[in-house]
Order: structure tokens, then C-alpha cells, then sequence
């Protein structure tokens, strides 16, 4: 069992080593892979506002009403 | 086998370790934190794997990758530090056994150093992270394995002829892992990372109190408020740190309760009393030599024991403060404890500049879990002898590191630079090196 352990654990060890070179230009703000990969920030998502969200689907409608009439 | 696995290991990582010297950072810090080697037998016992390693680096710091040390606090602290055992090593009233600790103490306090140069952006600290974690929690999740399958009967002891060797310096490391385990788990994109930190946690814990260690069963409850006090989601938090905390207690015998209790009842406990003993021997010595103490391992022996503390037994003083203060007097203790407090400041530092910058989240977490874990250390290790813990020296020169990157990362944009001459210069090389090839295409 210890040994099994032991192996995990050398074999964790490399594993890391290995994403360390290979993430390493991506330096404080770039992307991480790989398994060790670090959670990026989340992009602050802003939420439209009703009205805006309305013009929009209106004038997505526009263009097939004057369709229908041309 | 495992020998031969790990013999290959490092060797194949040599090359490697010379041309990117902070893979001998991580190899070196995974032999010196976790002693693998010890766990090994064959070829491996004959090869001094720290010292190749150490020298790979090194070499490969100075050729390749020469970067400078921080000019820091803590460097500049620890610096100091290592100038006081010195001295005091200098006057150690038994030379003969003060100068080899010192070498112990102070190869691994270079490495310190090449480390802080070295650590220069997240991705170098989060990877030393994980090697930290990993080489200490495998003891953890080993011995939080073998409690579970024998009941929490048998202590858990750390690798042989290590500073955590002993079943209270297993404990309060493991202590002091916790949060850092925690941290890797918030941190990782990976579900299956998460998953494991967590199991790595409660194997750890179950560690701890298989120890039978009463001053890190201290630590663990004094880490509580501090956990809770840096945890986003507070009351879940703590009814899992509760619901935790309960189950592991539950699961051990009769016996680990009995001993547990003995904290209430420290003055009829031989263990507890000969601790207080220690240190009033301890502070007895560095009153008698304020400036330089008795010198390393000067209170394990019984002849300099007779002469400050007549009656006492010699042995270790089991607390990390009185150890420094005892052996190396009262400077080496000034800058032991200026490291500390320099390193709660980072800790503050951090926490209060990244609070709502997404882009230094991990910067926010790493600072609020080691100073859980600097909060386990001090506690667990004011009942026990692990002042010149590498791993510890390790987390504040980290600290610093996450410093320095939080201050570039949050530093105005560089408008001063446009308005100096040499960037200036620079700006309108750049410009016209990129007008020429357009000019050229005009042609």
C-alpha cells in the first residue's frame, strides 16, 4: 500500500513539475491547461435591462414586417 | 523498486532542473519537505539526493536563469536570522554538536533564498504549492488511511530522522497543510483536484488527531475562528467544519479522549509539566547568555542543562519560541519573531489590496489560507521543537512573492514610463522599426 503511495505520489510530483515549464510563460495574468490548470477569473457578465431587451427584439422584428409589406 | 523509481526520477530531471532551475526548486523542496529518499532502500541510500539537486540548481541559477534576491523584509530578516545562529553557533558552548545543526539549518535556508529569487510569477507559486502539499500530505493521507483501518488506535508518526518526525511535528505540519490543501481545492479548474483536496482534508484531519497530539488538537481548534473568519460562505463552512470536526473525534477510542482531556488537568501531567519545565530552562539559559543562548542542541544535553537548570532533564524545549530563544539568545528570537510578524503583514497586505480584483483571486486565497495556517503553526508550535522548519521559511518567502506580484498587478499603468527619456527612446524605436517594413512594401 505504501508503496502504491509512493509511486502516486512521485508520479504527482513529476506531473506537476512538467505543468510548471509548461504554464510557466503564462506568467500572472495568462491562461492555465492542463491538469493542474488554475481557475480563472470570471468575466463579470452584465445583465441587460428589460427596456433594452425589448428594443432589441423589435428591431430584430422590423426587417420581416417590412419584408411582408415590400 | 521504489528506489530504482525515484533514482530515475531525479536523475531524468536533472538536465531539466539545470536549463529551468525552478524545477530544482520543486525537486528539492519535495526531497527536503516530504524525505522521500527515507522511504526508499538499494541504490538510493548511497546517492545525497538533496545535494545533487541543490548544486543542479544552483548552477543553473547562476548560468542560466540569474535572478536577483528580493530586496524584501523577509529576505532581509532572514538574513538577519541566519547572521544570529551564526554568531551564536560561533559561541555554542558544545561547538561540536551546534555546528552540525547549523549546517542543517542553513542549507536549507540557502535554498530559501534561491527560492524567493526564483518565484517570480503565479504559475511558479501555485506549482511549489502543490510539491509543498504534496510531499507532506502523503504522511497525511497515509496515516488518516491506516487510523481509519485500525480505529484511531495506533499514533501516527512522521518519517524517520526528519524535523516532523515525531508524532506532535507530523500533526502540526499537517495542521499547518490544511488550509493550504484547501486553497489548492478552491483554486484548481479541475473537478477531480477538487474532489481529492477535499478527501486529502478529511484524511489529514483524521491524521492529525491520530497523533495523539494535544498541542496540534490546540492548533486545530484555535485554526477555527480563523477558517471561518476567511470562509465566503460562513455557515456552511462551519457546519462542515463542525459535522467534520464531530465525526473525526467520534471515530477515535476511549484511549485518544483520555489524553485529550489531560489538557484541563496539564499541572498532574508529567508530559505537560516537564514542557513548562523546558521552557523556564530554556529562558533561564538565554538570561544567562542574552546575545548568543547556549547554541544549537545545547538543551538536549545534560551537562549544559546542569549548568543552567540544575535538576532538569535534558531534552527537547517543545515550543518553537523558547527553542530559538534558549539556543540562540535573544537577537535570533527579534528576528524569528519580525519574520512572523512581517509575514502575518503580507498575509493583511494582501487580503485588504486584492479584495475585489477578480484577476488576484488566487492572490486573496492564498493569503487568507496561509494565515490559517501560519495561526496552526504558531499555536501547535508553541508546544513543540519546529523552529527551523524549511517548509514554514518556505510559506513566507512565498508570501513575499505573492506580495511583489500583487503590487505590479495593481500598480497604475506606467504612464511615468512614456515620460521618461529611455522609454521614450525605446517607444520611438519600436514605432519606427515598425514603420519600415510598410515603408518598404510601398517601394
Amino acid at each position: 500500500m505504501e508503496a502504491i503511495f509512493f509511486l502516486i505520489g512521485l508520479g504527482g510530483i513529476i506531473m506537476v513539475i512538467h505543468w510548471s515549464v509548461v504554464n510557466d510563460r503564462a506568467g500572472n495574468n495568462g491562461v492555465t491547461t492542463g491538469f493542474f490548470a488554475m481557475r480563472e477569473p470570471e468575466e463579470p457578465v452584465a445583465k441587460p435591462l428589460a427596456g433594452v431587451v425589448a428594443k432589441q427584439r423589435g428591431a430584430v422584428a422590423q426587417p420581416s414586417v417590412r419584408q411582408r409589406r415590400g | 523498486m521504489r528506489s530504482l523509481f525515484f533514482t530515475t526520477a531525479i536523475f531524468a530531471m536533472l538536465p531539466a532542473a539545470f536549463f529551468s532551475p525552478f524545477v530544482a526548486v520543486l525537486l528539492w523542496s519535495y526531497i527536503s519537505f516530504g524525505s522521500p529518499q527515507r522511504l526508499t532502500w538499494g541504490i538510493s541510500d548511497a546517492i545525497p539526493f538533496a545535494l545533487v539537486v541543490g548544486l543542479t540548481g544552483i548552477l543553473g541559477w547562476l548560468v542560466v536563469e540569474r535572478r536577483k534576491i528580493p530586496n524584501d523584509p523577509t529576505t532581509w530578516l532572514l538574513g538577519g536570522f541566519i547572521l544570529a545562529y551564526t554568531i551564536a553557533t560561533y559561541f555554542a558552548i558544545v561547538p561540536a554538536e551546534a555546528w552540525p545543526k547549523w549546517w542543517l539549518t542553513t542549507k536549507a535556508m540557502i535554498y530559501v533564498f534561491v527560492t524567493a529569487a526564483l518565484l517570480t510569477n503565479r504559475v511558479r507559486i501555485h506549482a511549489l504549492m502543490w510539491v509543498m502539499v504534496i510531499a507532506v500530505a502523503f504522511y497525511g493521507i497515509k496515516g488518516g488511511i491506516f487510523a481509519l483501518v485500525t480505529g484511531g488506535n495506533y499514533r501516527i508518526w512522521g518519517p524517520p530522522q526528519t524535523v516532523i518526525g515525531d508524532n506532535n511535528q507530523i500533526a502540526a505540519a499537517l495542521v499547518v497543510l490544511l488550509p493550504l490543501i484547501n486553497y489548492l481545492g478552491r483554486q484548481s479548474k479541475n473537478e477531480l483536484l477538487r474532489m481529492g483536496s477535499r478527501v486529502a482534508m478529511g484524511l489529514c484531519l483524521l491524521s492529525v488527531l491520530a497523533s495523539y497530539s494535544r498541542g496540534s488538537f490546540l492548533a486545530l481548534i484555535a485554526m477555527l475562528p480563523f477558517l471561518l473568519q476567511h470562509s465566503k460562505r460562513k455557515v456552511i463552512s462551519g457546519v462542515v467544519i463542525v459535522v467534520a470536526l464531530a465525526f473525526s473525534i467520534g471515530f477515535m477510542p476511549a484511549q485518544w479522549v483520555e489524553r485529550i482531556q489531560t489538557i484541563q488537568t496539564y499541572q498532574q501531567d508529567s508530559s505537560a509539566e516537564g514542557r513548562i519545565e523546558m521552557w523556564e530552562a530554556a529562558t533561564k539559559m538565554a538570561l544567562a547568555r542574552p546575545l548568543v543562548g547556549v547554541g544549537f542542541k545545547g538543551p538536549y544535553i545534560q551537562t549544559v542543562m546542569d549548568q543552567y537548570s540544575p535538576g532538569t532533564t535534558a531534552r527537547a524545549v517543545h515550543s518553537i519560541w523558547f527553542e530559538v530563544l534558549g539556543e540562540n539568545g535573544f537577537p535570533a528570537l527579534f528576528f524569528w519573531v519580525a519574520l512572523a510578524a512581517v509575514a502575518i503583514q503580507n498575509c493583511r497586505y494582501i487580503i485588504r489590496r486584492t479584495k475585489n480584483v477578480p484577476k488576484l483571486k488566487w492572490a486573496n486565497d492564498l493569503a487568507h489560507m496561509s494565515m490559517v495556517g501560519l495561526v496552526g503553526y504558531y499555536v501547535g508550535g508553541s508546544f513543540l521543537s519546529l523552529s527551523y522548519w524549511d517548509f514554514y521559511f518556505t510559506l513566507l518567502v512565498m508570501l513575499a512573492a505573492t506580495r511583489r506580484i500583487v503590487v505590479a498587478e495593481l500598480a497604475p499603468e506606467p504612464k511615468r514610463l512614456l515620460f521618461s527619456p529611455g522609454a521614450a527612446r525605446a517607444a520611438a524605436r519600436t514605432r519606427l522599426s515598425a514603420a519600415r517594413p510598410a515603408l518598404g512594401a510601398g517601394d
